[in-house]
Order: structure tokens, then sequence, then C-alpha cells
């Protein structure tokens, strides 16, 4: 029977027990999916929530840096015309276009020194781009001028944070999410095929939890050129063994239930039965182990670049800020306090989170 | 259990195979090749492009890297590639350029290129081009010694005599010719040398890294171990308390405060101890690094053991605080779910007193998991020396890894990559047998 012939039978069929409404069939709806429930249960959870506004704080910081700490006005008013030089610029790096003819060659805050009347100049929070050097304030602790101090050329400190925000949520998210795929499709496989092909990926999972893995990101990333994407694959190569052992875990229990031996009975192909019916059931859990995992990955590339091994220099990041402290020690306490806190803030509010995210989704506390 | 222990044994082997295999790739991840650049630094200024490639092959002998990585398939080839050589120089010499690569290939056959070289030059054909480069194969393949200036015919004669009395070390058989297969590659040299604990001399230091090795690790260890130590001996009280006083105040500030610590990046502590506790603007309790004053010899014994642990005792603490905190919570979770198990309740019913319900029913078969929990802590704990060590310029096995990486000595890197892979893996050895000689419950078939 094909597919057209399938349709028509079916469309009989419903003919025959109800009138034949237009469009999509009414699903029932339910009323306490799996998610649901979680969601509930989390909001229940007040150290969870006050993480989750905390993470939600964290990404707003992350997406909007270049209008929270930036040399360049938010918007100006300079003879007659009202423009936003923040948003150029977005454009100008793109090379798609070039500052009015007044701007270029000039610094904004000399501009805001001689506006006329009328102009005006409305500039960021943190009047300081992440790279603004200014050797006049090389190594000057905290104080009005630059609130959090500055660093051995000059740099802005808060301004370098607020931009590493960008650094370590996206390194998190993406190495997490690299490894993630890796681990689900190595664990699917072990699981649901078992046999030889468990045997051999096991192997391989024992083998990379064996090495250490530290160690083995730092020489990866030592020989690789300094950029932030090899961080993000080095970590993602390095890290899927976790969500492997999970997926191959819940693979195992889920693939003797009887819908998965319905569906081979069906005569299904081993890829859909994979992705369509036994994936959906045994992936709820691994986001435990993800959001746990962004933490980790956040730390690692901080100490990656504590150590010199990680964001090129001209990129601001947390790690890169506490590694020039470095060479300070034991003097300059802001280099090393205020960025420290960042990670620790970050680690502590993602974890939140993800405990919170692990008791809501206990099926004994869910029963409840 | 005999037969579990027989079979983790088994299956050590193909990961011992991996962790080799992946401690062998990283030199060739590597960009440029080391011989290269090392020779690069004692060739400048030559411009003869053969004798500068004499130089590079010279030094790629030295560190066996002028062989196939894996597996060397050139020494089936070889005969042919002789004869290759034999028709290309039949008129006398070809340029450089064209000569090179063939030649590149059958050196790289490795000792397996001898036998063949030999039959063809005692056989006495093909031009005198041919002879000349014949005589160089074999003599980059073998201990031969030629002195410069001898004339062809000298050669031949030097050749000949040694032949004699060492034909049988090179002569191929079948089963010898898969043999060299994989003794004749990188590959196999590597794990040659490394079940005979011989990883090289280091670039750096131009020292034996065995020896390099024998200072420092025991440093790490001793650090590891008491770290460890003091991690299980705190957080095993503690987790039991917090379970048995659940909800109480106490047990909500050590939760909390276990949390923050578990969350703390260990390389802010460590920099934060410094900038606070050492002397910069604020308090100056603790000496900044090293393993002992500079005045050490001088002291009394007693006075050299107060110093020794003064300096290690921020390091240890940095080390220390995560396992601690991860334990902690670890011991205080399995302690829960153990009292809320029937056993517990019947103990409770017998009328025993809480504290034998505690420590002989409860205690022990939540503490199994925690003690098997060294499988995990040891990598991670690798890991940290790694920063740890850097930081308070401690001479062990991390700092030494993080000194190596930056001046890119391939030799150590690779040995302490297997090292330290060989010691994560008999911990997890160790902790599996433990749990399953302490466990009746897990069946091993």
């Amino acid at each position: 029977m094909d597919a057209t012939a399938r349709q028509e039978v079916d469309s009989n069929r419903s003919g025959l027990a109800e009138p034949i409404t237009p469009g999509m069939p009414e699903r029932p709806e339910r009323k306490q999916g799996y998610w649901h429930i979680v969601w509930r249960q989390l909001q229940k959870n007040k150290f969870a929530m006050v993480g989750l506004y905390c993470v939600g704080f964290l990404v707003f910081v992350a997406i909007f840096a270049d209008l929270l700490a930036n040399d360049k006005p938010l918007l100006i008013k300079y003879d007659g015309k009202i423009s936003s030089p923040v948003v150029t610029y977005y454009g100008v790096s793109l090379g798609l276009l070039n500052y009015p003819p007044e701007f270029q060659n000039k610094k904004f805050k000399d501009i805001a020194q001689e506006l006329g009347d009328g102009d005006f100049i409305v500039f960021p929070p943190v009047k300081y781009s992440p790279n603004d050097y200014d050797l006049r304030y090389h190594i000057t602790a905290p104080s009005k001028v630059h609130l959090l101090g500055t660093d051995e050329t000059g740099r802005d400190i808060l301004s370098r944070m607020i931009h590493g925000t960008r650094i370590s949520l996206s390194v998190g998210i993406v190495a997490v999410s690299i490894y993630t795929l890796i681990g689900i499709i190595l664990g699917a496989l072990a699981g649901y095929f078992g046999g030889w092909i468990d045997i051999i990926i096991s192997r391989f999972i024992e083998l990379m939890m064996t090495f250490p893995t530290f160690f083995l990101i730092i020489t990866i990333v030592a020989f690789l050129p300094p950029s932030i994407y090899n961080i993000m694959l080095v970590i993602g190569i390095t890290g899927w063994t976790g969500v492997a052992r999970f997926v191959r875990g819940e693979f195992y229990r889920v693939k003797n239930i009887d819908y998965v031996q319905a569906a081979h009975a069906l005569g299904f192909t081993h890829f859909r039965i994979i992705f369509r019916h036994v994936l959906p059931n045994a992936v709820a859990p691994v986001f435990v182990t993800v959001t746990f995992g962004i933490a980790g990955a956040i730390l690692t590339e901080s100490g990656l670049s504590f150590l010199g091994f990680g964001v090129p220099p001209d990129q601001a990041s947390w790690g890169s800020i506490l590694s020039s402290s470095r060479q300070l020690l034991p003097e300059g306490w802001w280099l090393t306090t205020f960025p420290g806190a960042a990670i620790f803030f970050t680690i502590v509010v993602i974890n939140l989170v993800g405990e919170g995210l692990r008791d809501a989704m206990d099926p004994r506390i869910a029963k409840m | 259990m005999r037969a579990y222990i027989i079979k983790r044994l088994l299956l050590m082997i193909p990961t011992l195979f991996g962790i080799t295999l992946i401690s062998f790739s990283i030199i060739r991840l590597a960009p440029g090749d080391p011989a290269v650049l090392k020779a690069r630094a004692g060739s400048e200024g030559i411009t003869d492009q053969a004798m500068a490639k004499k130089i590079i092959e010279q030094t790629q002998r030295i560190y066996g890297l002028d062989k196939p990585i894996l597996l060397n398939f050139k020494l089936w080839t070889v005969d042919k590639n002789i004869a290759r050589l034999k028709d290309m120089l039949k008129d006398g010499d070809v340029p450089y350029e064209i000569k090179d690569p063939l030649l590149t290939k059958i050196k790289r056959a490795g000792k397996g290129v001898v036998y063949p070289a030999m039959t063809a030059f005692l056989s006495g054909e093909g031009s005198q081009v041919f002879r000349e480069d014949l005589i160089d194969v074999i003599i980059n393949r073998t201990p031969l010694r030629v002195v410069e200036g001898w004339s062809l015919a000298e050669k031949e004669s030097y050749i000949r005599d040694w032949w004699k009395n060492n034909e049988r070390e090179y002569r191929l058989t079948g089963s010898g010719k898969l043999l060299m297969t994989f003794t004749e590659a990188q590959y196999g040299n590597w794990v040659r040398r490394l079940v005979t604990l011989n990883f090289g001399e280091s670039f750096k230091d131009k020292r034996p890294v065995i020896d390099i090795l024998k200072e420092r690790v025991p440093v790490s260890i001793r650090i590891t171990m008491t770290g460890l130590f003091l991690a299980y001996l705190i957080a095993i009280p503690i987790g039991v308390f917090s379970a048995t006083h659940q909800y109480s105040l106490l047990d909500k500030m050590l939760t909390t405060f276990l949390f923050m610590l578990y969350s703390m990046p260990s390389f802010w502590v460590a920099t934060m101890m410094i900038v606070y506790l050492c002397g910069g603007d604020f308090w100056n309790l603790f000496p900044v690094s090293g393993l002992h004053s500079i005045n050490w010899q001088d002291m009394p014994i007693f006075k050299q053991l107060l110093d020794h642990v003064w300096h290690l005792i921020l390091p240890v603490v940095c080390f220390t605080y995560g396992s601690f905190a991860f334990l902690s919570r670890m011991m205080r979770t399995g302690m829960l779910e153990t009292i809320r198990q029937d056993f517990i309740t019947t103990a409770r019913a017998k009328g025993l007193s809480e504290r034998v319900v505690i420590m002989k029913h409860a205690f022990r078969n939540s503490v199994i998991p925690i003690v098997t929990m060294l499988s995990a802590l040891l990598p991670w704990m690798i890991g940290g020396s790694f920063i740890i060590e850097t930081i308070f310029t401690i001479p062990g096995m991390g700092y030494l890894g993080f000194t190596s990486i930056l001046a890119r000595d391939y030799p150590v890197i690779m040995a302490i990559f297997t090292i330290s892979a060989l010691l994560d893996l008999i911990g997890i050895l160790l902790s599996d047998i433990t749990y399953a000689l302490v466990d009746p419950r897990i069946s091993y078939t």
C-alpha cells in the first residue's frame, strides 16, 4: 500500500466517525507533560530559581556587552545629527559602513569635550572598551575612574570582565553542545546495539576517562594557534565520556521496554527507533549532566587562559585577566579578586540550576 | 572473583594500547617536525640542499623519526624501489629533486632495507652512481662508519668485509619481515622503549627523562596522597554528621558551605591565598613558592621538617578542598539514602541503639561507594596538580608538564602522559577490585 492510498483509507475511516474538520486534527491537551512537571518542581526550589535568574542576568550581560561597556557612545547628537556609533560599529567591523568623517581618527572622549549647544552624548555605563589601553593608568587599584582597577597596560578591568562574560558563556555552551552530541551518538550506539560495538565504545570511554584530561587539553591547545574556537573544539572532543556513559546506560534500560519491541515488530529501521523512539525517552536526564558540564567547561577555559594557553591576548576572558595578575603576585589584589569572583559566581549559579534540575527530574520526588 | 580480576586485567590491554597510541599521537599532532626544528638550529647558513637534508636525517635517526609512523609497509616494496632506483640511474646521475623521494622511501624501510640493498650491491650490477647511493643507504641503516675521503673501492671492500660477519643479523625471512612491519615503525619503537622505561632524553635538559621523573614524581605523589588522605579523613565524619542531623541549622550551614567550596576554582583560591596571605598588601603568613626556604640546608632537622610543612600548607589546602567538598557531599547523600532503607528500620525496630544503627549498619554500607570514588578523583587530582604546582612553583610532575609544554620538550611530555595515565589505570583497577571484594551483592559475570 503506498502512502497516498493509506492516507485515503485513514481519511475515510475518520470520515465515518466524525465530520471532517479542515487542518490538523485537534489533540486533547496534555495537562501534565514531563517537562511541565519538571518545571513546576523547579519553581518550588527557591535556590534553583535564584540561580536561573542569575544565569539569565549573565546571558543578558553577554549579549549586550557592547552596550554595557564601550568607548563609543550609545547615542550622540553632533552638529545637529543624531547617530549611534555603537550600532554603526557593527557595520564598520563588517566592512559595510564607515563612520561619518567628523568621527574618523578622533576619540569620542575628545568629541565629548567640544559639543555645541543642543548637542548631547550618551555613553554606556562603563566608558571603556576591553582593549582601550591607557598607560597613564598602568596597574591602578580600584578608583572612581576605573571602578575595578586596571591591568598592566591600563585596560579597564570592569569592561574586560563584562566582555569576558561573552567568552566564558559561549565556550561553555558550544563546547558542551559538541560533546553532548558526540556523547549521545556514541552512547546510543553502544547501548542500543550492544555486543562488539558496545565493547569497543566502552573501551574508548574508559580510555578517555583514564587520561588526565586537563593535561591532554593543555597539550593540544598549546600546539594549536591560540583561538577561542580551538578551545571549544578541544573541550568538546575530550569531554564526552560522561554523557556517553549515561546515554549508554539509559539505552540499555529503555531498549527492552515493550514499545521498543513493538517498533521492532513494525519493521522500523534502527535509525528511526534510535532517534524517534528510544532517544526522546532516554535523553531527559542528560540535561542535568549538560548543566553541570557548562560549569565545568567554563572552569576549564578559565584555567587554560589562566595558564596562558587560552584565548589570544587581545580577547578578554576572566581567566586571562586572572593570568595577568600572575606576574604581579602577591601584589595586585583587584586583578585576582574580581575576575575570580565572576568565575565563582557563574559556577555557583549554574550548579544551583543543575542541582535544582536534578532534584526536579528525580522520579521519587515528582510522584509526591 | 578471580575470573573477574583476570577479565579486568585482560581488558586493560586494549586500554593500555590506546593510552600509548594517544600519547604517541600527541607528538605527531605537534606542528613542525621536532627533528627539523632541532636540526634547523644547527644548520644555519648551510645552503647546500643535500647537506641540509643529511643533517636533518641524522637528527631524525637519533630520535627514530625517520621511520613510518604506525606500520612499516615500505619493507614490502623495498625490492621494487631498489630496482626502480637502479633503472633511474642506469645512465648516470639525475637531479637531486627527482632522486630524493625514491631514496627516502627506500630508507624508510628501516633495518629491513639492508638485506635487499646488500643483495643488489653484491650482485655487482648497476651504474656507479647507483652503487654509491646504495652504500649511502646501507651506511644510514647500519652502525657502519665510513671515513670521509675514502674511494668507492675502499668503501666497497669495507662493507663486504663487514657483511661476512653480520649477514645473519639482517637476513629477512617471512615472519621476520612481518615482525619488522611493527617494530621498524615509530610507534613500535616507542612502545618498545616504553616497556623498558626508556623515555629517551629531554630536549631541554639533555638528561634522560627517567632521571627527571625520578626526582619529580615522588613530590607529586606525596602531595596527592597527603591531600587525598586529609580529604577522606575530614569528609567522612562531616558527611555522616550532616546526614544524621539532616535539616538542622549546622547541617544547612555545612551543606551551603560545601556547595560554595565545591564551586570555587582552585587556581582562584590559590592566587587569592597568595595575594591575601603571602605578603602583598595584606598579611604575610606563608611563603609564596617552593618546597623549602633558601637556608633550608643549614637548619636543624626538626626545623627542616617544620619549614617543609610550612611551605606545603597552602598547596595542600588548595589541592584538597575540592575533593574534600565533593567527598563530603557524596558521603551525605549516600548516608541519607542508606538510612531510608528497610534494614535500618529493622535494626531500629530490633531495639539497637542509634549509635550502633548508624555506625555499624548505615555507615558501613554507605562508605563503600565513597572509597571507590578514588578512581574518579585520581585523574582530577593529577589535572589539578598541574595548576597548583605551577602557581606555587612546586617541582612536581604537574609543574614539569607545564614547563615541558612551554619548551616543546616532547620526550618529557610523552613520558608524563603515559605515567599519569598508568597511575590512573592502576587506581581505577584497585578501586574496582576493592568494590567487588567488599560488596557481595554485585555479581561480575
